[in-house]
């Protein structure tokens, strides 16, 4: 279902704020299990508490939504089919309760080259591998403060 | 952690009671009639009175005039419905989808336009329109396009099987704003009624749930103020698996009603004709059959309640809900057909409530999701 994506595209995001698990977790009062699950895509996320996440990663709403396999399955069930999706920037412009943030839908147009090959060698690491690289991030982090 | 708690509070079993004392009033004699009689009475009466109680849509927050009932409050009316006129609970739970997305994540100005309207003590429906010709199971193939023209949504498109299509005094629309639909450039959209280039197509001849207006809506450039887009951009396609998610906890509770209805009738009827000088119900047969779907109906009821509990406390109610859907939708189905077996030959004639019952419960596993994506939407949590 899409919310594989939309959870891939939440690691992406989490991890490219400098969070652990457990520190989104902590900032958006859930538990670390169930940010896990929502990454994992095993736990559908709800568009309010997905508008708080995008408020604290400065991502809007669609940077979710808007990853290259997003087509994959259909609204109910699985159509299997595999399209690309540009990031489209539809807006709505509309006056609404629920506050989505104002950066650029897709931070990848402004990282350097270096930056970019850093992040396709880490998406193509296995789940260990991403794990490690975040452990490390985030020792690294702790060192330099 | 929370504790569930399924207990019916005063207010609950007063609400329990108002719906059953409209019953009295409208609901058991237009559910009965049919045909142009029938529709008369299920429109002037029924929803007319209905409407007045500001149940024909009962989540609209209390805020905006609604009785801001919560999902279990809701389901525990739909049961009600459902178990006395199915074409009516299917009505309200359309209301419900068209109004959730506003409710969700629509803005004030949203909100206080047109959540008022459906609490107000007046018949006013309301419409959801996502099915086309070509998306029906599979939302990536909607071609409905809406594109921005100065401070305006265009939208153009085919939407089918639209519940209250043409009587709605806003329809709920979703489309896009790309060649093919995509899901981060899915839109909802408020369409007020009688707006220029919404016309009414077809309006279908269905098995079942007969007075539940169902028809195809043709936009041809139809235009609306921008403003009259639901959700931060971008979140359309999350809100409607939302809307969908907690509908199809209601729908469990329209099946569970109907299931119910046609129990009790086979129940009665068991226990007053007699075969072999002894009512039919005395044969161990036909009285486990009957003991069986009581044991499933209840099942079915409880897992509506838990999802609707979930929903009510914010919690994970999507994998519930699908199952409250499936469990309500199948008993429905096999509670009909069962009914239909015991009362024998009668059970088959059309003045009886039984064809109807089991006519009616057809369609429950086709609406919110046929009961097979209800499993695809399991399936893809475990
Ligand atoms: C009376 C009635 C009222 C309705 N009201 C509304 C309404 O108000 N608004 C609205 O938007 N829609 C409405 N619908 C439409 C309804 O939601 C669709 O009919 C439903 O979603 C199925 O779509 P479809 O009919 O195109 O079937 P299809 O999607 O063509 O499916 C055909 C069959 O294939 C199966 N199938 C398809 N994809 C998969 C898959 N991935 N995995 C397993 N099985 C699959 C389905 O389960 C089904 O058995 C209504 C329908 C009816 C009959």
């Amino acid at each position: 279902m899409g919310y594989k994506s939309i959870g891939r595209q939440l690691q992406l995001a989490r991890e490219q704020a400098g969070y652990s698990q457990e520190q989104l977790a902590a900032k958006i009062g859930c538990s670390q299990s169930t940010l896990s699950n929502y990454e994992k895509g095993k736990r559908r996320i709800y568009l309010a508490q997905l508008a708080h996440i995008a408020e604290i990663l400065g991502k809007p709403i669609e940077f979710f939504l808007s990853s290259s396999d997003f087509n994959s399955s259909g609204l109910y069930g699985s159509s299997g089919e595999k399209l690309n999706v540009p990031f489209t920037g539809v807006g709505t412009h509309c006056d609404v309760n629920i506050q989505s943030t104002t950066v650029s839908p897709d931070v990848r147009v402004a990282l350097s080259m270096d930056e970019q090959k850093l992040l396709s060698d880490y998406q193509s690491l296995s789940p260990e591998g991403k794990r490690l690289i975040i452990d490390f991030v985030t020792w690294l982090k702790k060192r330099e403060v | 952690m929370a504790v569930v708690n399924f207990n019916i509070s005063s207010e609950q079993q007063l609400l329990l009671e108002e719906v059953n004392a409209l019953a009295c009033g409208w609901m058991a004699p237009a559910a009965e009639q049919s045909g142009e009689a029938g529709e008369k009475l299920f429109f002037d009466g029924l929803i007319t009175s209905l409407a007045e109680h500001k149940l024909l849509t009962p989540t609209v927050p209390q805020h905006y005039g609604g009785r801001g009932l919560g999902y279990f409050s809701t389901a525990l009316v739909l049961e009600e419905l459902g178990a006395l006129c199915t074409s009516v609970a299917t009505v309200v739970t359309a209301n419900i989808h068209a109004a959730s997305p506003i409710i969700l994540a629509g803005s004030t100005k949203q909100k206080e336009t047109f959540l008022p309207p459906l609490a107000c003590g007046k018949t006013h429906l309301a419409a959801f329109a996502l099915t086309e010709p070509e998306a029906g199971s599979d939302i990536t193939a909607i071609a409905t396009k809406a594109y921005r023209k100065d401070n305006q949504w265009v939208i153009n498109g085919v939407k089918e099987f639209v519940i209250n299509g043409g009587l709605a005094h806003f329809t709920t629309l979703f489309a896009t704003t790309d060649a093919k639909g995509k899901r981060a450039s899915l839109v909802a959209i408020i369409i007020p009624k009688d707006i220029n280039g919404l016309k009414i197509g077809a309006v279908y001849d269905k098995m079942g749930i007969e007075y539940v207006r169902t028809t195809k809506l043709i936009l041809e450039d139809v235009s609306v103020p921008g403003e009259l887009a639901i959700g931060p951009r971008g979140s359309a396609y999350l809100l409607l698996m939302q809307t969908f998610d907690r509908g199809r906890a209601l729908a469990g509770a329209v099946g569970v009603g109907l299931a119910r209805a046609a129990y009790e009738f086979a129940l009665q009827y068991s226990k007053r004709r007699h075969q072999f000088g002894r009512p039919v119900f005395t044969q161990q047969a036909v009285s486990f059959a009957l003991a069986e779907l009581a044991a499933k109906i209840e099942s079915a009821r409880l897992m509506v309640w838990k999802a609707c509990w979930l929903i009510d406390n914010d919690m994970d109610y999507t994998m519930a809900s699908s199952m409250a859907k499936i469990a309500g939708s199948q008993v429905a189905q096999e509670a009909t057909a069962m009914a239909m077996d015991i009362c024998g030959g009668r059970g088959y004639l059309k003045d009886w409530p039984v064809e109807k019952y089991l006519r009616d419960a057809r369609v429950l596993s086709l609406i919110e999701g046929t009961n097979n994506i209800q499993k695809a939407v399991i399936a893809s949590l475990l």
